[in-house]
This record gives C-alpha cells, structure tokens and sequence, in this order.
C-alpha cells in the first residue's frame, strides 16, 4: 500500500466513524434541538468531513456537506431555533452523506436519488435565511454612506477606511463569543493580481464561508480616471477585511499561502475585555508560519495562550489509532503465550522439582500472563454504546414509517463486547428492531389502549454479563407472538408435521427458518421471511445463539447471547477414546451419567434418551469420528446435553475432562470441509484438541422428537 | 447592459470580460451618460466592477451612480461590502 493509499484508507475509516457518529448526533439533536452544543458537535464533524472529502476527490460529498455545513454553521451562529421541518432536512441530509459516500466508496457514477432534491432543499433554506439575516439592511438605507460623511468632514480615504475598520472591530468585540476569533485582514493585492487569477472578492468569498461576521473596506482612491483605467490591473489600494470566525490563525493563513508575503497582513484581535483593543497575539503553534508572513509578532504573548497550546497537545496524545490487524497478531501472541506458560504450569518434569522458588517464579509467571492476557483483550473490547445508539435513528425511522409512537429505552451500554463482533452485530439488530415495532406492536393506538397500555409502546435494549457470556435482548410490551398461528404456518409451509410436541422455545425458533413468516401482509420493512433467518445465521457465525421468548398479550423478547471474544471460548473438555475435544460451554445445557431404564433404542432412529418428558436423540462422537474406542452403552459413558440449531442432542462421550477457556485456533484447509469441528487448540500439556461444531452433529432434517 | 437614452443600466454580477467590454464601450461614451443604474440582483462576481464604477465617477463627477454612491453593499457571499472612493 502507497503512503497515498494509507492515508486514503485512514480518510475512509475516519469518514465512517464521522459519519456514525453525525447519524447519533443528529437523532439526539433532533430531540433536543436547542442544545448547541451538540449542533458545533455536528458542525465540527461536517466540516472535517468537507475538508477530508475535499483532499481526496470526493467531490461530489464534498460538495454537498460544503452546504450542509454552511446551514449548520448559520443556526449554531445565530442561534436560532430550527424549525420542525429542517431537522427533518438535517436528518435528512445525514442519509444523503451515508449514500454520497458509498457512491463515493464504490465509485458510483450515478447520484443517490435524494442528493439533488436534498441539496436543492438546504441551498433554499441557507439562501432564505442569509437573506433574512442581512443585518440592519433596513436602517442602513438610512445610514449615510461613510463617503459622504467624510467628505462632510474632511477625512482622507485612509482616515475613513481606518474609522470604519475601527468602528467594526467594536461591533465584533460587542457580539464576540467564546470559540469565535475576530482578526482584521488587510489586502494589498499587485496590480497583476487579476492575471494570477486572485479577486479581493475570492478571499471575501473564502472567508466569509468560515465567518460569523465579515465586513471590508474597499479603498479606492487610486483608481485612475477611465482613459488610463485598466479593467484587468487591479487599481484597489488597500481592502481591510474585519472577521468573526471560529478558525485559528493558522487556519485563515491558509487561505492566503499562494499571495506574496507583502500582499496581505493578518493581526488577531484580542477580545473586549483586553486594556489594549487591538494588539497581534498568536498561538505559539503558529510561530513558525509568522516568522515568512508579513504579519507582526510581539513579545507580549500571554502565557495563557502557551499553557492552553500545551494543554491541548497532551489531550491529544491520550488515544492512538491501531490497525486491528495488529492487534489480533498481538492476541495470536499471547494466545502462545498461554500455552506455553499453561505448558509450564503442567509440566510433570517441572513440577517434580521441589525448589520453592522455583514454584514460585511459576507461579508468578501464570499470574502475570493471565494479566497481559486481560489486557490484550479489553484492548479488542468496546463498549456496545455507539451500536445502541444506532439503534435510535432505526427505531426513529420506524416509527415514523409504520405511524406508531415508540420509546426506546437503552440498558447496560457501557458493556464491553469484542470489536468484530460489533462490526457484525449492527445488522441482525437493526431487523430485531424493526420487526419488534412493525410485527411486535399493536397495529394502532386503540388496540393497545384495548389491552390496557400505553399508546405508546416501548421496545428495551439491553446488554448484560450472563455466566461469562453477553446478552443483548430485545423486548417490547406488544401484543406478543401467537403460537397457535406459527404452529400452523410451520405445518402449511411443511416445516414441522403437526405431530411433534414442540416447547415454546421451540414453537418461536420455527420463526427462524428459511422462508418462514406470519405476517399477514408484507411491508418494506419486515415481513418477508428472509430476515430472521439470516439474524440467525449472522449471530451463528459469531459463535453466538438467539433464543425468543414470548407471552402473548404481554411482548417478545428477542436473546442474542454471545461468547466474550470470537478469539477464546469457554469450553467443556471431554474425552472420547483416546482424543480429547472441546464443547463449548455456551451450547451445553446440562451433563450426565443416564439410568439405563431411560435410554432408547427405536428402529432405524437410533438411540434416545428420555428425559424430562423429551426424548432426546444420543450421538456417539466415537461413530461421528470413526475412533476404534471400545463400545459401551449409554448408561456407562457420560451424555452431555446441548442445544443446537435443530433441538437438543445428547453428546455421548467417556468421560468429562474440565472446563477450561481455549485459545482458538484455525485448522487449515485440509481440515476446512469437516463440518463436525470448527477449531481447534492446544491445551496446557501441549495436546491438542478439536472444539465440536455442534450444530452440525446432526443433520437438522433429522428433527425428530417423538 | 443595457442603455436607455442617458441612462445606462449594469448587473453587478458583470465577469471581467463584460468589464473589459464595458470598459472599451463607455470610453468614447462618457460624454452621453447621465446615470448608471445598477441592478443588484445577483452578487458581485469581480472587484474590478467596483473600480470601473468608481473610475467612471472620478472622470465625470456629475455622473449619477447611486449604487457607489451609497458606499456599500450586503451580500450573503461576502458580507457587507464598504468602499471609499472621495480625495
């Protein structure tokens, strides 16, 4: 990768992250719209976005948050409440950037449909209200012009544009806020500055994108008569420039880099409250730049400005950008690590030796890798907030669209799950989402007001720790699912027989299967029957189940429970013949040594085990693995129960080694098409082990429970 | 542009070719011109416009431009716009 392409991919990660972020913002701002500082929030990712999109060729993104931003920048300016209608455009406009950077992204020709009807929209608005905004226009007419006055009084043209300057200097300090710099420029274009393609007006333009307020004195009194006047030299002597704005100096420097040092001077304006009104103080930062500027230095910089340029590159320094890619090599190392030291641990040779010391510095060294091991892994953790937040905007969009007021209450964000797997997790949560408000809710208002609720319902997001695993659940206080209606649409589709003495569990999986939906009518947002199986093939890959609990009349409530990491699993080891394997602990539902009076043998089915009611199908993983271990009866092995996709199976095994927590490990192509196993891993004494894909230790058309 | 017996009206959003047009137009011109009107419906699109004006004032003094004579402007792309053209 070029240092270009590095730096182009660090753009597009950064784009997202702002882009999320401005697709939070913007809902919350939504809700409270007069919270401005949340709108110099946006703002601030808007602009960064520009100039970002800008740098890169983006152009046609980079056109359209330009406008965007010049909106934002009008309302947080005069902080004007922002009507209903143009939050809707803001939100709006979010959805616009989301689709122009994937056009961008994927090197679309063609324009996403909104983007021109969107830009249209804000460039009518941002023309209204800067209309509506020009100051004093009305008094002004009445105002007489600073040329008459002057001449009135016999003022030079310097004196006047002097006067002038100093006159909006004070009106500036009057209405200067804190984040907002006030400078005066002053312009002194070369008579050929037309023909280098510079115009006074270009840098007003420039800078009056970034500005608050600017206002400029144009001084003409070397402008020739017309038989000497030439259009293409600039005769202007002199354009002072006075400006509010949120830049820094080194940002209004910029807009100047290509004028010769002669050509232009900036001086900042120190604020109302200073004894001197008008005195050049730069940021330490800048420095550099001033010593090549025309612009003056002096010695009496504050300390303040010094301590607070300090202060501000420290805070920079407290995160750093990693590539995850080296983060997981980091994990592959100290998954080594483990082993080794688990090796150690466990050595027979090793443990023969009685030196204290010896035990000790073991000790000790299991300790510290357990340490480093936690620490590599929170590295991988994040807090699953932002995904939660996503989930406003679903839910907003939701509401909208199906015409049902809902609220969202969110729980337990600050739970930290891997990184990967919130990557994954976004979409299987926003169906959960959209389905709990389109299917889970009551039709209308009076239909739940009929139930005895609220008009409005309200669907809970919630992550919680559960027995080393996380759970996210999803409920909402609706009309609950009818199991009568799944039962019958299961038997219509051929899915189940009708015969089969299914649990409720059981009953509001069959919603998962391919193809399967109740909805009586489909709608663009659910319905079709193609997503809650995929929610459960996308949870499965992230080793991971999704249980549905349900009361009709009272709600639903949707489990994705999830391992900590895709990177170590929880495992049960257990011993078949001579080979050790790992079940993870998260499909296992309970172990036992079976009485033989409830183990059953029925023709061409196979072996079961009764139990609770159920009868429970026995797999050998002797006969799943073909091992040569010696053939015993059920009743003299050990059966672990555990749920897969298609029920319960009863693994039967020898013998149940221990719990113990496995670093994962790929097992290579060879090995990729035996579905039975989906890893595998060395344990402490250097063995390995293969973990059990215990989903496909039975076929699931074998779904039989008798 | 447009000319009306004495009165000639300008937009201010003149590009520097229609200045340099101007400029070769108005030259022999100046003796028959009363008034310039100048019709602000879009913004200024060169700083050279303001020059002329003012450069057509200082030749003939009784020229009436009412748009320089009132020193000012306010555009939404440039802010509020002020010149001084006397001495």
């Amino acid at each position: 990768m070029t240092k270009q392409e590095q730096v182009k991919a660090i753009f597009i990660e950064e784009a997202g992250e702002i882009i999320e972020k401005l697709d939070i913002d913007i809902i919350h701002f939504e809700e409270n719209s007069c919270d401005f500082n949340l709108l110099n929030e946006i703002f601030r990712g808007v602009h960064t976005l520009k100039g970002n999109a800008n740098a890169f060729g983006f152009t046609r993104l980079g056109e359209f948050v330009h406008h965007f931003e010049d909106v934002l920048d009008y309302y947080r300016s005069t902080k004007e409440s922002i009507e209903e209608h143009n939050l809707e455009l803001f939100v709006a406009s979010v959805d616009v950037i989301k689709e122009i950077m994937t056009c961008e992204l994927d090197a679309i020709d063609t324009l996403p449909e909104s983007y021109l009807d969107c830009l249209e929209k804000i460039k009518i608005l941002l023309a209204i209200k800067k209309n509506k905004n020009i100051p004093f226009v009305e008094e002004l007419k009445n105002v007489s012009p600073l040329n008459d006055l002057a001449s009135e009084f016999g003022f030079s043209c310097d004196e006047q544009v002097e006067n002038g300057v100093e006159k909006s200097i004070q009106e500036y300090q009057a209405v200067q806020t804190e984040g907002f710099n006030l400078y005066k420029i002053d312009l002194m274009l070369d008579v050929d500055c037309y023909k280098r393609g510079f115009d006074h007006l270009l840098f007003l333009k420039n800078l009056g994108e970034m500005a608050k307020s600017i206002e400029s004195f144009f001084n003409m009194q070397s402008i020739d008569t017309i038989d000497k006047f030439k259009s293409d030299e600039s005769g202007i002597s002199q354009v002072s420039i006075v400006i509010l704005t949120p830049l820094s100096y080194d940002e209004v420097e910029e807009f100047f880099q290509f004028l010769f040092d002669n050509e232009y001077k900036i001086t900042l304006i120190k604020p109302k409250e200073s004894e001197k009104n008008v005195v050049s103080v730069l940021p330490v930062a800048s420095l550099g730049h001033v010593a090549s500027a025309a612009t003056p230095i002096l010695s009496n910089i504050p300390n303040i400005v010094t301590n607070k340029a300090v202060a501000s590159v420290v805070s920079q320094k407290s995160t750093i950008r990693i590539d995850t890619f080296k983060l997981d090599e980091l994990f592959d190392s100290i998954g080594e690590l483990v082993i080794a030291q688990n090796f150690i641990a466990q050595n027979e040779k090793i443990n023969l030796i009685e030196d204290e010391s010896i035990s000790r510095t073991i000790e000790t060294l299991s300790k510290i890798t357990k340490k480093i091991q936690d620490r590599v892994m929170s590295l991988r953790m994040v807090a699953i907030k932002d995904t939660f937040e996503k989930m406003q905007r679903v839910v907003r969009d939701t509401s909208k669209k199906t015409g049902k007021e809902v609220h969202l209450i969110l729980q337990g964000e600050d739970t930290e799950i891997d990184k990967t797997m919130i990557d994954s997790l976004s979409d299987p949560l926003i169906h959960i989402m959209r389905n709990a408000i389109d299917h889970g809710l009551e039709a209308d208002a009076d239909e739940r007001l009929q139930a005895g609720k609220n008009v409005a319902g309200t669907v809970t997001l919630k992550a919680f720790h559960k027995s080393g695993s996380i759970v996210i659940s999803a409920s909402d206080d609706g009309r609950g699912i009818n199991k009568e209606k799944v039962l019958r649409k299961a038997i219509e589709k051929g899915v189940i027989t009708g015969d089969e003495n299914l649990s409720d569990s059981q009953i509001f999986a069959l919603l998962m299967q391919p193809g399967f939906s109740t909805a009586d009518t489909i709608s663009d947002l659910s319905g079709r029957g193609v997503g809650l199986d995929v929610v459960k093939t996308s949870i499965e890959k992230l080793r991971g189940k999704i249980e549905i609990d349900s009361t009709e009349g009272k709600g639903t409530t949707f489990s994705i429970i999830l391992p900590l990491t895709l990177a170590i699993i929880d495992g049960m080891l257990v011993r078949c013949g001579d080979e050790i394997y790992i079940i993870p602990t998260l499909s296992v539902v309970e172990s036992f040594r079976p009485q033989q009076e409830i183990v059953h043998v029925l023709k061409e089915k196979g072996e079961f085990v009764s139990l609770r009611g159920q009868y429970i199908p026995v797999v050998r993983l002797s006969d799943v693995f073909n091992l040569n271990a010696k053939r015993i009866e059920p009743w003299e092995g050990i059966l672990v129960c555990v749920e897969t996709g298609a029920g319960r199976i009863a693994i039967m095994v020898d013998e149940l080694v221990g719990r113990q927590q496995v670093v994962i490990k790929t097992l290579g192509k060879a090995l990729v098409k035996l579905k039975e196993i989906s890893g595998g891993a060395i344990l402490g004494n250097g063995d390995i082990a293969l973990i059990l894909n215990v989903d496909e230790l039975r076929p699931i058309t074998e779904v039989t429970h008798v | 542009m447009e000319f009306n017996g004495d009165v000639l009206t300008l937009d201010t959003d003149m590009s520097m070719d229609e200045i340099r047009e101007f400029e070769e137009f108005i030259r022999p011109r100046m003796d028959y011109i009363e008034v310039i009107e100048v019709e602000e419906t879009s913004s200024l699109k060169c700083s050279a416009f303001i020059s002329i004006l003012a450069s057509l004032k200082r030749t003939k003094p009784e020229l009436q431009i009412h748009f320089l004579e009132k020193g000012m402007t306010i555009s939404p792309v440039y802010g509020k716009i002020h010149w001084i053209c006397h001495d």
